[in-house]
């Protein structure tokens, strides 16, 4: 049997077979050599170990890996997970959101045309930001003033510090500066939000909210606001917002009897020239102002 | 084995479970190292890293599977570092009798005489064929457990002890 051939000495090593068998399977000398050799093997081994001081080796081995490498390794690799993924994080944070930034100073207006053709023109002091994928996500915010001419298409938002406006496709303008909210709806339809209520307006009407008052009114057809050609106007604001748009647009400051900040003004001034513009708004309340280097002040 | 609780202290992190792993398979390893290599040396310094590479996977493996994490860390750590340097100094035996019995002079001799001529004949053994051969007859491993820590088929093993006596046979030829 060849399966026996192979490894019958080993079988027999194992006791699986007995000396009788061994012998029927090879000669008697080697029988004898083989015994002898059995034997002789188990009276030897080879040199014992040192426990203790193998043990101990191992033990100092181990300290020696503790104290170097791994923990200082283990350390940085964590340090430079955060670090990636805050960057990553806000990477995506810049890419997908507000990542484009339009601001305008004193006296200056600018027009921005947006990916999907809206367009936006952004009266002076004010700040816009828009997402760099801008055809997928139509949000806007804003701080100041800025008239939106927004193409037909998804939901197209513009948030304020103060309220919402959202729009599918229409004209119209929006004032957001320190506490004073106004749309105004030139074309189409718009829905705007503050925290307190949502009023939809449609051609012609706008909405006012500043301090604790919400004003909804009807206004003429013009087709834009008038600060697009050049003159600042108003209807039935209090003469407090009047006179800071007023700063806004000329980089002055105004002086003025804390007692007439609550009078209504109604009307316009120009945006060119701060000599018309004052008395425009000075005469019809009767006002006198007088000009300084760096104010303006008025009286009564 | 004293390691059949089943709290904390069966964790091989725990010290004294770590310590009772290497008093049962430290000098296993190393011996299979120095059949292998014939150094014994490096052979307890490379069976000291397996131990070491143990502990650091300590929380990861249990203690049943120790003993075959260490064969087999240690064959790898071997092939790295043995090989590059293949200085092997002679296998040497020694009585596992406790005091040989000073029956005559001429025992002792004929006992130096054989103990001599197998240290030649384990030299010259083949390596694959003298791991298993030793192991098995100055360490008692079964042919089984050898074939499980050196991952080879039990045929094979036997295979391998045949060869090794007939191999011994051949160079002890006047035994």
């Amino acid at each position: 049997m060849k399966n026996t051939n192979d490894t019958f000495l080993s079988d027999w090593l194992a006791d699986k077979i007995s000396d009788n068998q061994l012998k029927q399977l090879v000669s008697n000398e080697d029988f004898l050599a083989y015994q002898k050799l059995k034997n002789a093997l188990g009276n030897y081994t080879i040199s014992d170990a040192d426990l203790e001081q193998n043990y101990a080796k191992i033990q100092k081995k181990i300290e020696a890996k503790n104290s170097t490498t791994q923990p200082k390794v283990f350390h940085l690799w964590k340090y430079v997970v955060v670090a990636a993924s805050l960057l990553l994080f806000f990477g995506l944070y810049q890419v997908f959101y507000f990542s484009n930034n339009v601001s305008t100073n004193y006296g200056l207006t600018e027009i921005v045309t947006l990916k999907d053709n809206s367009r936006v023109t952004l009266n002076s002091k004010s700040k816009l930001s828009y997402p760099n994928f801008f055809k997928w996500n139509r949000t806007l915010k804003l701080d100041g003033e800025a008239f939106f001419e927004v193409q037909k298409g998804s939901k197209f938002t513009v948030e304020t510090s103060l309220g919402k406006v959202t729009v599918l496709g229409t004209k119209f303008n929006v004032t957001s500066f320190n506490d004073y909210f106004e749309v105004v709806c030139y074309e189409g339809k718009v829905k705007v939000e503050n925290n307190t209520k949502t009023v939809i307006l449609t051609r012609g009407e706008s909405v006012r909210v500043y301090e604790k008052t919400f004003e909804n009114w009807a206004q003429n057809n013009a087709e834009k606001p008038q600060w697009i050609s050049g003159e600042s106007s108003f209807k039935n604001v209090p003469i407090k917002y009047v006179l800071n748009k007023f700063e806004m647009q000329f980089n002055t400051k105004v002086k003025y009897p804390e007692n007439i900040s609550k009078i209504k003004f109604t009307g316009s001034f120009t945006n060119k020239n701060i000599e018309t513009a004052l008395k425009t708004i000075c005469v019809p309340l009767n006002l006198n102002y007088k000009i300084n280097e760096e104010n303006i002040i008025l009286t009564e | 084995m004293n390691i059949s609780n089943k709290d904390s202290t069966s964790c091989l992190c725990n010290d004294a479970v770590f310590k009772s792993i290497f008093e049962l398979n430290f000098k296993l390893i190393r011996n299979y190292l120095i059949y292998k290599y014939k150094d014994i040396d490096r052979a307890e310094d490379v069976a000291q890293n397996a131990f070491v590479i143990l502990w650091e996977n300590c929380k990861v493996l249990k203690p049943e599977q120790a003993k075959s994490f260490l064969f087999t860390t240690a064959t790898r750590l071997s092939l790295n570092q043995i090989k590059h340097e293949k200085v092997v100094s002679d296998f040497e035996l020694k009585s596992n009798k406790s005091e040989l019995n000073p029956e005559s002079p001429e025992f002792l001799l004929e006992e130096n005489e054989l103990r001599k001529q197998l240290e030649t004949a384990i030299n010259q053994l083949p390596e694959k064929q003298r791991e298993v051969f030793l192991m098995n007859r100055f360490d008692n491993q079964s042919y089984t457990e050898i074939a499980s820590l050196l991952g080879l088929s039990v045929k094979a093993v036997e295979k391998r002890m045949h060869l090794a006596l007939v191999t011994l046979r051949k160079v002890m030829k006047n035994i």
